[in-house]
């Protein structure tokens, strides 16, 4: 990142930065798969969704209507369409989709591993209030996957012997406390995140014909 | 953001949640996702049988229609990526 590019930026906007297990230094979500293995990937979930939606017989009736659950629709259904963009070809004009796949089937991948490990822990995710976090046998390159699957993530550093989230990315260089008590997303960190976001901006801009 | 959505068990024995609905073409589908694995998902139409709300399987050109549909009223989410 360029010494300039890093001046537009105020402490305040470093301040507001929330920093999760998310923000991992070089987190790999554009080095995992090629290209090609993404669209592969994105064929085969709609061949599936195809095969699922026209090979049932079978009439479901409303009275198999079950009781209804919280989850998140937009994120699921963004999923869908660049899933289906992807797989059709249609990348063109959404600078922006083949990463965000990539990451999406990163993500995918680490909570489903990360589920299963603890469903074989006997733990039942359809309770996750009941979850006794002690007997959770964990590891620190579990905790995104453990994120993901909506647990605590103050419960889950805990087990590893942290003293809760704070203290676990104090200790793992991702935030910065000062004399004052006041902590920031640590330099490393902050750097890494920005020149993301700059390197986003900067790709939308010239999508839109404004690249300066 | 969470939404409250229902839930309907198909004959595979899986739990989906119902996303979705859109009319195409005087046809109602509705997009369903595994609620254990959000990457599984399929379409069945709508339809009343015997005064009773039914939801039945499509076609492939009726899929692709509809996946089409879905993508034509969501693209705006992707905007930001």
């Amino acid at each position: 990142m360029k010494n300039d590019d890093k001046l537009i930026f105020t402490p305040l906007e470093r301040e507001k930065t929330t920093i999760t297990p998310f923000n991992r230094k070089n987190y790999p979500y554009t080095t995992f798969h090629s290209d090609e293995e993404v669209i592969h990937y994105t064929q085969e979930k709609i061949n599936k969704a195809k095969q699922k939606s026209t090979s049932s017989s079978s009439t479901i009736i409303s009275s198999h209507i079950k009781p209804s659950r919280k989850i998140n629709v937009q994120a699921i259904i963004k999923r869908i369409i660049a899933t289906a963009l992807v797989a059709s070809g249609i990348t063109a004009g959404i600078s922006g989709l083949i990463p965000f796949m990539k990451k999406t089937i990163i993500v995918n991948e680490e909570k489903n591993r990360v589920e299963t490990k603890l469903e074989n822990q006997g733990i039942d995710f359809e309770k996750k209030s009941d979850i006794d976090y002690k007997q959770l046998s964990i590891e620190e390159e579990d905790l995104l996957g453990a994120y993901l699957c909506d647990l605590d993530l103050d419960e889950l550093v805990k087990t590893l012997g942290y003293k809760g989230s704070s203290d676990y990315l104090i200790k793992n260089g991702m935030v910065e406390v000062y004399e004052s008590g006041v902590s920031h997303p640590s330099t490393e960190v902050w750097i890494n995140y920005e020149e993301a976001r700059l390197l986003k901006e900067k790709e939308r801009e010239e999508q839109n014909g404004k690249s300066r | 953001m969470e939404n409250l959505v229902n839930c309907i068990e198909l004959d595979d024995g899986i739990t989906y949640a119902i996303i979705d609905e859109i009319e195409v073409e005087n046809e109602y589908y509705v997009y369903l996702v595994n609620i254990k694995n959000e990457e599984d998902f399929c379409i069945r139409k709508k339809t009343s049988i015997q005064n009773q709300e039914a939801f039945i399987q499509i076609n492939e050109s009726e899929f692709e229609k509809a996946l089409l549909s879905l993508t034509k009223k969501h693209q705006n989410m992707l905007e930001n990526e």
